[in-house]
């Protein structure tokens, strides 16, 4: 293969990996350590949490989310339920599924990002907002745009 | 003089040709169900009188599920759900129809059953006011399946407001055997309130003349046909859907993925054979559709409107069908 032909393929695959880091939140990582929370959201996070974030690839997206407020976990997670099953590959939720994974992420919200951690939170946050403006300043400029 | 006696009982008996013969028709209480249920085929070969009974009670009940709590509406029903009941008659049958609008309704109801002949569809003469009963007799001419609907003024709000049902009315030589028969209505309800607002919601009728439902469900309730509530059937079992419309405004594009429709006898009509290989339907809003198709492999199959954005707004449901695999026709490979 010519050089030029490498340097071109090398852009194609950077392009198509690009791609999938929309959000500050999809730098950061994609699992949370459940290990002392209590056994019903460890089980919640293993048998719902991971099975549809994985499926939707919005898994760092949602461990790094900003969200905390019961309200807007309720919204996202309706907004999954709501999904319909089309094609019958994707996963889909019952009610009672959607209610453990809403209660799931409002409580996983008020452990990692409030309380004696919220400064090592916030701290987390600025470090992937910063890294995201670094890497992808084109997406960033987008963002804060949109948000304004 | 015996003689005499028989000379005039035979004179007695011919003298009764010509005369019509007046045969009490048979007369039996309609068996109705709720959807998705559907009554059993009508087995008698004559006509009858079929006496059906209808109540216009307005109710609290759930359009969706919420997480915290459900959104609630006041429905217009007959007999207190949506849609109305089912009901199945035979061409040449006396549909007797009595309706009974309970004292504690707001508002006047009557029927319009799109299967009667005759004014208002019976509308004209079924007017009952709040804790009046009234009765009609309608002969049902033509085989097929028919919406009926509220029409006391305002028609439109009393159809939105979710007055609408199925009536079935037979062949004389009734209907091909199918394994399975499921009742599928849909609706579309106008509401104040934004989608997913969870407590009571209200009507509004501005939304409904501008025809930009915050609901279009299936059989009177988003996820009315999911989860608990999903349709079920086996491989190797013949379906068959009758799915209404209701409306009150959109065209419905009544489709199952996975499937084609073996059959379609369309907007209700009963000509055989029916058009075959249909994927996709239309229904308009008043109207109706009996599709036909033959399960094969195993799987979830889902019931939509195919303009497609309507799923969000919960017009989707699911058969789940048991059985055999088939990877003949259906596998992946590796």
């Amino acid at each position: 293969m010519l050089n030029s032909d490498k340097r071109i393929w090398k852009s194609v695959v950077c392009l198509i990996l690009s791609i999938k880091v929309l959000f500050p939140e999809d730098m950061g990582p994609a699992a949370i350590d459940v290990s002392n929370y209590p056994l019903k959201y460890q089980n919640t996070y293993r048998e719902i949490f991971l099975p549809v974030f994985n499926f939707l690839g919005e898994t760092a997206r949602t461990v790094n989310s900003p969200e905390t407020s019961s309200s807007s976990w309720k919204k996202e997670v309706e907004r999954i339920h709501r999904r319909p099953p089309c094609c019958g590959a994707c996963p889909v939720l019952s009610r009672k599924q959607a209610k453990e994974l809403w209660e799931f992420l409002v409580y996983d919200s008020v452990v990692r990002k409030t309380g004696p951690n919220a400064l090592a939170w916030a701290q987390h946050r600025e470090n992937l907002l910063e890294r995201f403006r670094r890497e992808y300043p084109q997406r960033y400029k987008e963002l804060k745009e949109k948000i304004q | 003089m015996r003689r005499v006696w028989i000379s005039v009982a035979v004179l007695g008996w011919l003298g009764t040709w010509g005369v019509p013969r007046v045969v009490a028709e048979e007369t039996e209480v309609a068996r109705l169900t709720f959807a998705p249920q559907v009554p059993p085929p009508i087995a008698r070969k004559k006509p009858a009188v079929v006496k059906v009974h209808l109540e216009t009670p307005e109710v609290d009940g759930i359009l969706m599920e919420g997480l915290s709590e459900p959104t609630k509406y006041t429905f217009w029903t007959f007999n207190g759900h949506v849609p109305g009941p089912f009901i199945r008659v035979r061409q040449g049958d006396t549909l007797e129809l009595s309706l009974a609008n309970p004292k504690t309704s707001i508002m006047s109801h009557n029927i319009d059953l799109h299967a009667v002949t005759g004014p208002g569809g019976g509308a004209a003469v079924t007017l009952a006011k709040p804790g009046e009963t009234v009765k009609a007799r309608f002969k049902m001419l033509n085989s097929g399946l028919y919406v009926y609907h509220c029409a006391a003024p305002p028609v439109t709000d009393h159809i939105a407001n979710g007055m609408y049902g199925l009536i079935l009315v037979e062949p004389p030589d009734g209907l091909p055997k199918a394994d399975r028969e499921f009742y599928v209505m849909q609706g579309e309800f106008y509401t104040k309130e934004e989608f997913g607002k969870e407590g009571l919601v209200t009507y509004d009728r501005e939304k409904a003349l501008e025809e930009e439902p915050t609901y279009i469900v299936f059989n009177g309730k988003h996820g009315a046909l999911m989860e608990e509530g999903a349709l079920k059937a086996k491989v190797g079992e013949k379906v068959r859907i009758y799915f209404g419309n209701g409306g009150p405004n959109k065209i419905s594009s009544f489709h199952v993925i996975g499937e084609i429709f073996d059959r379609v006898y369309r907007e209700g009509g009963m000509a055989e054979p029916g058009d075959a290989n249909i994927q996709t339907t239309l229904v308009p809003a008043g109207g109706a559709a009996m599709v036909e198709f033959k399960l094969e492999v195993p799987g979830a199959y889902t019931l939509v409107d195919h303009a497609i954005f309507r799923i969000e707004k919960g017009a989707v449901g699911q058969l789940q069908v048991t059985g055999k695999e088939a990877p003949e026709i259906y596998r992946t490979v590796k």
